[in-house]
């Protein structure tokens, strides 16, 4: 497949051509905004739902400590799935080596695994010898699997596949004659990868690292599993979401839910700011 | 490859229009729509299957929490029958008058299960405020068996919330859950259902509560004013009251008589 670099072609100014392929993805892009739109609008505007009941959300212990908690757990996930994505990608995009065709599809694995038999695994995995042998070692550093550590564990395996499917991409954009111009210019393979692949890989390691981070706050199914639901314990934002829902508190729901979007897309915009146009492009 | 893509595709209609054949062939027969306590899956999955074999009326159970069933027929009362872990549940919705009548099914037995042989050495409810065991309990909020642990729990241990702290507890959001994390070690001990134990008793053992700080729930199904046609949500109630149904409750470990002091 022949990959163009996108910054080359701007964007067909609108109109400019009235086409099928100008109409038929602008008319696509208004309905899909639409729905989105419907589906968010028809939550908030369920009957019990109201001002207060915001206030309430923001105020409650509970909904601090999971918002709290699914902050810094995603924001650890976040920091360990770069530190594997990266590098992963990179060796899937540029080295050759047997058995890549199997590593490659183990890779994509767990995204067609339903999330839930994530959990499964982990709390087989912690079941077996060794497994019991490391879950030791954890209390013995005076940490409990069932806390951050968990739920650090369950969202990191739902979402590392996605940035390392984005790192791979991202790599393989990058023409490779272009580093080893730079290896001519005298860089080393490490200087050329920090001053020229890196660089041009970057927009696309970001747009991976969002949608694993935007993953892995929203894990429930495997955490239900394999840490459970305490409250205030290992309660993430997701959990309470099922719980308030569960228990017939649908306005509760909703609004921590709404607090959830607003976190997120905050932390999407900080994105767009800090590498302008870079982040989606 | 558009060949392929073609062929691929055409191969998976194939398969579709197959598929969507086998689901239509039920579409006629009658159906009942239950709401049923997680706890009471083992054995009634089987009463089902048994009641769907004898009268060819299909019934759709959607399993969870108590708490989580209650909200549901609250919600989405378009079903028949109400059968959740505790008569608690069902009575509330008597006074609504969404339900109609209410039947004692079973009896629930709060019990302690540990992993087989006991290796933490767990005697009472108390020892769950050691620090070196690790306990499983359902959330309170939402199965049964997580209200009645939070009370049993109440009688034995001054500072429940103590116990919360470093991660020593893992809640759950039904009571088979624990049964699963005793067996695969994430928890130490756990009170659950006696029949849950009986159905878990291939890799966990049992200890018993006393009866005096015991709450025990009594199971019962409501029949729902909304059913469609309640002749046949009552056959069901007879049904699963009946012989066969309570054949297959003693078999899988439920109580179909009541325990002393209900």
């Amino acid at each position: 497949m022949i990959r163009r670099r996108q910054s080359d072609d701007p964007p067909l100014p609108a109109g400019s051509r009235i086409s099928v392929v100008t109409i038929v993805p602008l008319i696509m892009l208004g309905l899909f905004l639409v729905a989105v739109a419907g589906l968010v609008g028809a939550a908030l505007s369920y009957d019990a739902l109201s001002w207060a009941t915001f206030g309430e959300v923001l105020r409650s212990p509970e909904v601090r400590a999971a918002i709290r908690l699914s902050l810094v757990s995603s924001a650890i996930t976040l920091l360990v799935v770069t530190a594997v994505a990266v590098p992963t990608g990179y060796a899937l995009s540029r080295l050759r080596f047997p058995g890549r065709t199997l590593a490659d599809t183990i890779v994509d694995l767990p995204i067609v695994l339903p999330p839930v038999v994530i959990g499964i695994c982990l709390l087989v995995l912690f079941a077996t010898a060794p497994g019991r042998q490391m879950e030791r070692w954890i209390e013995a550093a005076g940490y409990s699997l069932h806390s951050v550590i968990g739920i650090v564990l369950c969202q990191f395996f739902v979402s590392v596949s996605y940035a390392i499917r984005a790192a791979k991409a991202a790599f393989d954009s990058v023409p490779r004659r272009l580093e080893q111009i730079a290896l001519t210019l005298g860089c080393t393979r490490l200087g050329a990868f920090r001053r020229v692949t890196l660089p041009l890989a970057a927009s696309g390691l970001t747009a991976g690292a969002i949608m694993s981070w935007a993953r892995a706050i929203g894990v429930f199914g495997p955490l239900m599993v394999f840490v459970g639901t305490t409250r205030m314990k290992v309660e993430t934002m997701p959990t309470t979401i099922y719980l308030e829902l569960s228990i017939g508190r649908i306005p509760v729901a909703i609004a921590v839910a709404a607090v959830m979007v607003v976190l997120a897309g905050a932390a999407l915009a900080v994105v767009h700011w800090l590498a302008p146009g870079k982040a989606w492009s | 490859m558009w060949k392929r893509l073609l062929w691929t595709s055409v191969a998976g209609m194939v398969l579709l229009a197959a598929l969507a054949g086998c689901g239509r062939q039920q579409e006629e027969s009658p159906r009942l729509r239950m709401y049923a306590g997680a706890g009471l899956r083992p054995a009634l999955e089987q009463v089902v299957d048994a009641y769907e074999q004898q009268t060819g009326t299909v019934v759709e159970v959607d399993y969870a929490g108590s708490g989580i069933a209650m909200s549901r027929a609250k919600l989405d009362p378009k079903a028949d029958l109400f059968l959740p872990g505790d008569v608690s549940y069902v009575r509330p919705l008597e006074k609504t008058g969404l339900i109609e009548e209410i039947t004692d099914v079973t009896w629930f037995v709060p019990v302690m299960i540990v992993a087989r042989g006991n290796p933490k050495n767990v005697q009472s409810v108390a020892d769950f405020a050691r620090p070196d065991v690790r306990v499983g309990l359902g959330n309170p909020d939402v199965p049964r068996v997580g209200k009645v642990a939070e009370k049993i729990l109440a009688r034995y241990v001054q500072n429940t919330d103590a116990l919360a702290e470093n991660g020593r507890v893992m809640q759950s959001m039904t009571v088979n859950e624990l049964g699963v994390w005793v067996k695969t070690g994430r928890v130490d001990a756990a009170i659950v259902w006696d029949a849950i134990a009986a159905n878990h008793a291939d890799a966990t053992d049992v200890v018993r509560i006393p009866p005096e700080k015991n709450v025990i729930s009594t199971v019962a199904v409501g029949r729902m004013s909304t059913a469609v046609d309640p002749a046949r949500a009552k056959g069901f109630v007879e049904f699963v009251t009946g012989p066969t149904a309570r054949e297959i409750f003693r078999e899988k470990g439920y109580r179909v008589e009541a325990p002393e002091g209900v």
